[in-house]
């Protein structure tokens, strides 16, 4: 009896080793590259910038431009992306009096690079990189480190990310003149004094959440996210108008925590129909509430072809450091007319659409294209339209 | 829960995370309005002050 005991035992031992094994051998052959090639184009218009007090045009284009290099081979991936936001900004003319082809065109150039590695046998994913993106007053570094764990029946995945953002608020890297940081960039008629004597911004965050698969249909995730900001947070060329009809730079505290946290569920309901629901409550000690509902269908044309829709509703209450145009008391100690911390309600609508054309043909030289197209209204009158076009290109060994 | 009854629940539009053009819009959103998502990608770095 004990020798069929341990003659089981050792059967069993064995078919579990073979299993971890084959898993292990599994993650070491994967070896893969692509390349994704992504276009965002967004338009926007309004009349409430910042720039000029809260009033004035707000009209803005940006042509945006990305590659990403993907590399996975074994237990580890390589991800580099970057690209550039090529943006033609009417209220960033309004900085200085004299309209110029210069201030009215601008970048934001970046790049991201990451290294993860898979530990197959505690299934602990982990990764780490850093990225910068640089435009004419503004320079960010920003390191990150992130960890997430699958359950040992993969039915939960916890997960943990933390960035941190180095950033300059200065202008010249980019003028032919100067090629260094020099200097904040004012309003043309606030330039006979310093406002701020700081000019760096830093932002601490983490993002945590779980993933949990309920059944064979839905899975559900909690995520919070949590950001301490310090340093320079008001941006040095926006306009406030007082009551008493003076002029002053945007002001706003030097410190700033930030809090909220996502609920989503996602449902693959009868025949071949997805829906994704999602609400989101977010907080900061600007006194700035939000809360959203989004939903997005998407509908399984076939193995190769899907369509989607979606909505978002969204509502948000002032900061207490807001006021419109000519309404701030000038002694206040902080005041901002940015109608992005204003009390407002948003809409988004899209439609999106997903394609693999090469899908169980021999020769792939396309894996997916997809393109989405999403209108947003603000209840002050900004709107905008955004398309973005994705295509993701596989790199033979 | 066997690999085979995963066909659902693994399919990628059953993901958490967002796809390329939804992190744009995503990153946009987060300037155009005061708050910030759990799980977007956006929290600080760059102006976004156009």
């Amino acid at each position: 009896m004990r020798q069929i005991f341990i003659l089981a035992s050792l059967i069993v031992f064995s078919c579990f080793s073979k299993n971890a094994r084959a898993q292990n051998r599994d993650s070491l052959k994967v070896n893969k590259q692509k390349i994704d090639a992504v276009y965002n184009h967004y338009i926007q218009d309004g009349s409430n910038s910042a720039v000029t007090g809260g009033i004035g045009t707000e009209k803005l284009t940006v042509y945006g431009p990305s590659l990403r290099y993907v590399k996975q081979k074994g237990r580890n991936t390589w991800d580099i992306k970057m690209g550039s936001d090529i943006i033609s900004s009417a209220s960033t003319d309004k900085i200085d009096s004299i309209p110029s082809s210069a201030s009215i065109l601008d970048a934001r150039t970046y790049v991201n690079g990451s290294f993860g590695r898979y530990q197959p046998k505690k299934k602990i994913s982990w990764n780490i990189g850093a990225g910068a993106s640089i435009e004419s007053d503004y320079f960010s570094f920003s390191p990150h480190l992130g960890i997430s764990k699958v359950s040992s029946n993969k039915m939960r995945t916890i997960e943990a990310q933390f960035t941190a953002y180095i950033d300059d608020l200065r202008w010249g890297r980019l003028d032919l003149v100067y090629l260094r940081p020099v200097m904040l960039i004012y309003p043309d008629e606030l330039r006979d004094r310093e406002w701020f004597s700081i000019y760096r911004r830093q932002s601490y965050n983490l993002n945590t959440g779980i993933t949990q698969i309920i059944n064979k249909r839905n899975v559900v995730g909690l995520f919070l996210f949590a950001s301490r900001q310090n340093g320079l947070l008001s941006t040095p060329f926006h306009r406030v108008y007082f009551n008493n009809d003076s002029l002053a730079v945007e002001r706003l505290p030097n410190e700033r925590a930030r809090i909220s946290t996502t609920l989503k569920w996602n449902s693959f309901i009868a025949g071949s129909w997805i829906v994704k629901n999602a609400l989101d409550a977010y907080g900061d000690n600007f006194g700035v509430r939000g809360f959203a509902l989004s939903h997005e269908s998407v509908y399984k044309v076939n193995s190769k072809l899907s369509l989607s829709g979606d909505v978002k509703g969204y509502i948000q209450s002032a900061s207490r450091y807001f006021a419109p145009y000519k309404e701030h008391n000038f002694e206040s100690d902080y005041f901002t007319s940015d109608f992005d911390l204003s009390n407002f309600q948003t809409l988004k609508l899209g439609l999106g659409l997903k394609w693999k054309p090469y899908l169980y043909k021999k020769k792939q030289p396309l894996d997916l294209i997809s393109l989405r197209y999403h209108y947003f209204m603000r209840s002050n009158g900004l709107q905008s339209h955004a398309l973005s076009l994705f295509m993701s290109i596989p790199i033979k060994n | 829960m066997k690999s085979y009854q995963r066909v659902y629940v693994d399919d990628p539009e059953m993901q958490m995370g967002d796809g390329e053009g939804a992190q744009f819009e995503g990153y946009v959103e987060t300037i155009r309005g005061g708050s910030v998502p759990a799980k977007s990608k956006k929290g600080g770095g760059g102006c976004g002050c156009n």
